[in-house]
């Protein structure tokens, strides 16, 4: 060891720091509040910072032990509210396990592979495994990119716009990278002289975000032409008590013909109130084939009769034979016709996991109609939280996206994550959101840059009726022609970096015998 | 003495005019017609150091300098949107605002350098707190040139004016520029900095944390009203200014007439629509009932009617012209309830009131909440507004115009403050420019941009409770608070000079 005493010592780790532990419970507790049911933005920015400091104050062993123990901890408690629905408390517990370990990943990875890479690079460890990670997840998670990290940042409007570009994974990687920076200025004792660089690259890339946001907002405006849309619900005096379908079949039937009959009833009113498209929530019509039949055959008539579009969010149920019940979104046009036939694809397998039955799994694929309100296209709920599958919109020019919606019944917490999530895909994909749910959850209404068009509490309102008018243009964004490309380099920047990180332990580790 | 020269102003800094030219841009992206957020954050620190740069008689000449420069840009649309001559508007709004707003910024040079450590930080936000705070009170323009309005894109730092009122947000913008120049002016040594940034940090994280906390957890209790707004107005004739109506009138009433005669019609068949559509208010913007005398006469009559015969709230905004130019237009909001009687009748004030301390709103129940309204440019004075948040209104109209498109988002921007200050709903039918109905957090839950728009119909949901805010109960303590601290640190500052003069007075004595 040779070094001149003007050079600042070398960083080696374990970091002695007496405050370790200190630092994992600061860092568990702005994980909890960051995820989850609480989603406070700044604590995301934060988070990683403490729990990355106490990883590195400690050998990797123990550290990793106590750092699962201390994320199982956060994510219990921040997502317990949100992921309750899925089944009974040990089935959450379980499946807390695999957020937990996968979670814990980029923070191994960071405590691995930083010692082996010295300056400024190694802060882009963290950050690309925790994008890289979580874009590979979304590509084969039977849940999408339902719960990733930068959705928390819903409520900061110009940050987000950078998902127009970069897609979910740059804001991903910019929120994670906040953290191992703080760790890299840590470690050189915050001296200004050290770490200037560093820092203002980091403040640079942010503040070009935020200016490029606030100019998307101040500037973007999509073309004059707006659509009225007219979305509801069933009121809450109108329940209606299913009976067991394999006991009472016929009991069944009149008990969904009657909510059938309720949806005519409310798309005629709303019709008349002036709507042009109407839009029912997820499953919030439906029965055995036949009844269905009935119910397209009668909404054909009044979509003819009124000249409006009606987007129907369906289930159809085929007792007694051995096939899947299916939830559907049906567009009908003005002329009768069926414009959009759209099979709901996104985690169809939580119905088998809260013993609802197997659904139908629908291809993971969009379809489009053109009308003189733009091309529109539409999904059911969960649908929407699959980023890749939902670019489809931008490549394929759509103006209004439409989502039949339906969270379980009470569950409030869920209800809000995940209308906040669904408009990160206006965003993307520059298209403007109509979003209707059928209980207690949001109904919102953006526009293609995701400012608020409409938004209807339903738990609140006095009528779960949403009407907004929705621009009949959307807008470009890069993201529909690049698609997920920030993805994959976060996955092929972490192999690199990976890779590079081995070969210079070799060879320190040649140099050294 | 010499050993303290290093710390005491004038800085020395080559670049300091670079810094004056920086924040000159900057200020032009603050406060005015085009709004930034970042900028806001950003221009004070560039004008504080280049200040503490400069020997204080000449930096302050710089300032105004930029300060005139920056609002001329800023500003210019004001002279179309104020009641006075063009003349005295630029004399009011130019120089003698780059004069009032360069204040805090001169003293925090006179008084900073002698106030020691992390302190001084504060003389900058106290100074401008105070001096924002007792200025609104007076101030014709109400709230617009206020830089906490950059804020509107950052719902969650602005929950604060739910607490301190607008003023609040200010101080916070204020501190952390005065911080900023603070760690700049220590060489960012993080062993001299870390104490103050932890402090200024602490605090930035309680109001984020009130901030997303709020949002997150807290919602208006269930029940909703249904509000109907309608825009029908004729472009053409609301976008002549007031002599050129009256000119109309007079040359060629019959046109007049009939456009205006048009125009009503249509608004009120809209409404019955609407009111069958299940309306139970229904609410027009601002210049809806224009007409002469007899017409808006008639327009209120009718409107009696219609309410009555639909069972519904009627906003009902008169814009009544004259033929004879010397009478000023009277620009009206009525309310009528379903039995057909008035219940709020309002003359704006705004967009340049002389008398804002002697503003009383109105306020009425009803089976939907307690309500109360003013027009536009009235919605910009927190002072007068705060009335409502008093008497616990639950939604406030401000029905809108917005013939000047430089401000309509501007005027947009900055209406959300108001809900979050005083805990109400706020309905905006607005003329021309974005109709927008906020909850009591501020959350825009509705917009409907009418150069957009296809459909002259916004229907919203109104929670039919408010919410109570601290700021109802605790009314301008924070700001007041701030105006005793500015007291205090003068004063302080005052004793410890007087002291250290005659200390070395006598030692020159000895």
């Amino acid at each position: 060891m040779s070094i001149s005493a003007n050079k600042p010592a070398t960083i080696t780790y374990p970091q002695v720091d007496r405050w370790t532990y200190l630092w994992l419970a600061l860092g568990v507790i702005l994980l909890t509040v960051s995820t989850g049911q609480f989603r406070v933005a700044f604590a995301a920015w934060l988070a990683p910072a403490f729990v990355i400091r106490f990883f590195r104050s400690q050998k990797t062993g123990k550290g990793y032990l106590l750092a699962l123990l201390g994320l199982y901890a956060a994510y219990a408690i921040s997502w317990q509210a949100i992921l309750g629905f899925i089944g009974p408390l040990p089935v959450f517990l379980i499946f807390n396990i695999f957020i937990t370990l996968m979670n814990s990943l980029p923070y191994l990875a960071d405590r691995l592979l930083v010692p082996h890479l010295k300056g400024f690079a190694a802060t882009l460890i963290y950050p690309l495994a925790v994008s890289g990670i979580y874009y590979l997840y979304n590509l084969v998670s039977p849940i999408g990119s339902f719960g990733t990290p930068g959705y928390e940042q819903f409520s900061n409007l110009a940050l987000i716009q950078l998902v127009s570009i970069t897609g979910l994974w740059g804001l991903t990687f910019l929120v994670s990278w906040c953290g191992s920076i703080i760790n890299w200025a840590w470690e050189r004792s915050f001296i200004w002289a050290e770490v200037r660089r560093g820092l203002l690259i980091f403040a640079g890339i942010v503040g070009v975000v935020l200016l490029f946001g606030g100019l998307r907002l101040a500037l973007g405006r999509s073309p004059a032409g707006t659509v009225r849309v007219h979305s509801f619900s069933r009121e809450k005096e109108q329940k209606v008590e299913f009976v067991d379908m394999a006991t009472d079949l016929a009991g069944f039937r009149r008990t969904s013909q009657a909510q059938n009959d309720l949806l005519i009833e409310g798309t005629l009113r709303e019709a008349q109130r002036g709507a042009q498209i109407v839009l029912w929530s997820e499953m919030a019509a439906g029965g055995v084939e036949e009844d269905v039949n009935a119910l397209i055959a009668r909404a054909k008539q009044v979509a003819q009769q009124e000249a409006i579009y009606i987007a129907m969010g369906l289930k159809i149920l085929y007792p007694g034979q051995d096939r899947p019940w299916e939830n559907k979104l049906v567009m009908i046009a003005p002329s009768g016709e069926i414009v959009i036939d759209h099979d709901k694809f996104g985690a169809t397998l939580l119905y088998s996991m809260m013993g609802e039955g197997e659904a139908f799994q629908g291809e993971y694929s969009l379809k489009t109609a053109s009308t003189p309100y733009g091309i529109l296209t539409g999904v059911v709920c969960w649908d929407a939280d699959f980023p890749a599958t939902m670019r489809q919109a931008g490549k394929s020019n759509a103006d209004i996206l439409f989502v039949a919606n339906g969270e379980p019944e009470g569950a409030t917490a869920t209800g809000q994550l995940h209308a906040q999530q669904h408009i990160f895909r206006a965003i993307e994909n520059g298209v403007s959101l109509v979003r209707q749910d059928g209980h207690s959850g949001l109904s919102v209404a953006t526009d293609p840059y995701g400012r608020t068009l409409a938004l209807v509490d339903l738990a609140n309102t006095s009528q779960r009726v949403m009407t907004a008018q929705l621009p009949t243009h959307g807008v470009f964004t890069l993201y529909s022609v690049i698609g997920d490309l920030f993805g994959w380099l976060a996955v092929v920047g972490f192999v690199f970096i990976t890779g590079w990180a081995i070969y210079s332990a070799r060879k320190t580790n040649a140099e050294a015998s | 003495m010499t050993k303290n020269n290093a710390s005491k102003p004038p800085t020395s800094d080559r670049w300091s005019y670079l810094w004056l030219a920086i924040a000159t841009v900057l200020v032009i992206f603050s406060v005015g017609a085009v709004r930034i957020t970042l900028a806001a954050w950003l221009a004070p620190i560039f004008l504080l150091r280049f200040m503490r740069s400069q020997r204080t008689g000449r930096g302050w000449l710089w300032i105004l300098l930029a300060l005139l420069v920056a609002n001329s840009i800023s500003w210019r649309f004001l002279i179309d949107m104020s009641s006075l001559p063009p003349l005295i508007t630029t004399i009011i709004f130019f120089p003698i605002f780059a004069l009032l707003y360069s204040i805090p910024y001169l003293i925090d040079r006179l008084l900073s350098p002698r106030v020691p450590g992390f302190a001084a930080t504060l003389v900058f936000p106290l100074a401008s707190t105070t001096f924002n705070f007792l200025f609104t009170k007076i101030d014709p323009t109400g709230s617009f040139g206020l830089w906490p309005n950059a804020l509107y894109s950052s719902p969650v730092l602005m929950q604060m004016v739910s607490i301190t009122g607008i003023y609040g947000l200010g101080f916070l913008m204020a501190w952390s520029a005065s911080t900023a120049v603070w760690v700049w002016e220590q060489g960012l040594a993080w062993t001299k900095i870390w104490r103050g940034l932890a402090i200024f940090g602490a605090f930035l994280a309680l109001v984020m944390l009130y901030g997303n906390l709020r949002l997150l957890f807290f919602y208006p209790q269930p029940g909703t009203v249904r509000v109907h707004q309608i825009i029908n107005s004729d472009e053409e004739l609301v976008t002549l200014s007031d002599a050129e109506m009256a000119s109309l009138l007079v040359n060629d009433p019959a046109t007049f007439r009939s456009k205006t005669e048009q125009v009503l019609q249509k608004y009120i068949e809209d409404t019955i629509r609407e009111a069958r559509a299940g309306a139970q208010i229904v609410a027009w913007p601002e210049v809806a009932g224009i007409g002469d005398e007899q017409a808006t006469a008639a327009l209120v009559a009718r409107g009696k009617e219609v309410a009555q015969q639909e069972g519904i709230y009627l906003v009902l905004p008169i814009y009544t012209v004259y033929p004879d130019p010397a009478i000023p237009v009277d620009n009206r909001l009525y309310i009528i309830d379903p039995t057909g009687g008035v219940v709020l009748e309002h003359e704006k004030y705004g967009c340049t009131a002389f008398n804002v301390s002697q503003l009383k709103l109105t306020v009425f129940d009803t089976p939907y909440g307690k309500m109360s309204a003013v027009m536009c440019c009235d919605l910009d004075y927190p002072t007068v507004i705060r009335q409502a948040g008093r008497q616990g209104v639950d939604i406030f109209f401000a029905p809108s115009n917005e013939p000047l498109p430089s401000i309509v988002e501007t005027h947009a921007q900055q209406a959300p403050f108001r809900p979050i200050e005083n805990g109400f709903s706020l309905v905006r039918p607005t003329n021309l420019g974005i109709s927008q109905y906020t909850d009591p957090y501020g959350r825009t839950l509705a917009i409907a941009d009418e150069r957009l728009s296809s459909s002259n119909v916004m229907v919203v949901q109104v929670p039919t409770h408010g919410v109570k805010t601290i700021y109802n109960v605790i009314g301008d303590l924070f700001s007041w608070l701030a105006v005793a601290g500015f007291v205090f640190i003068v004063g302080w500052v005052i004793y410890n000079t007087r002291k250290s003069r005659s200390a070395a007075a006598s030692n020159a004595a000895n």
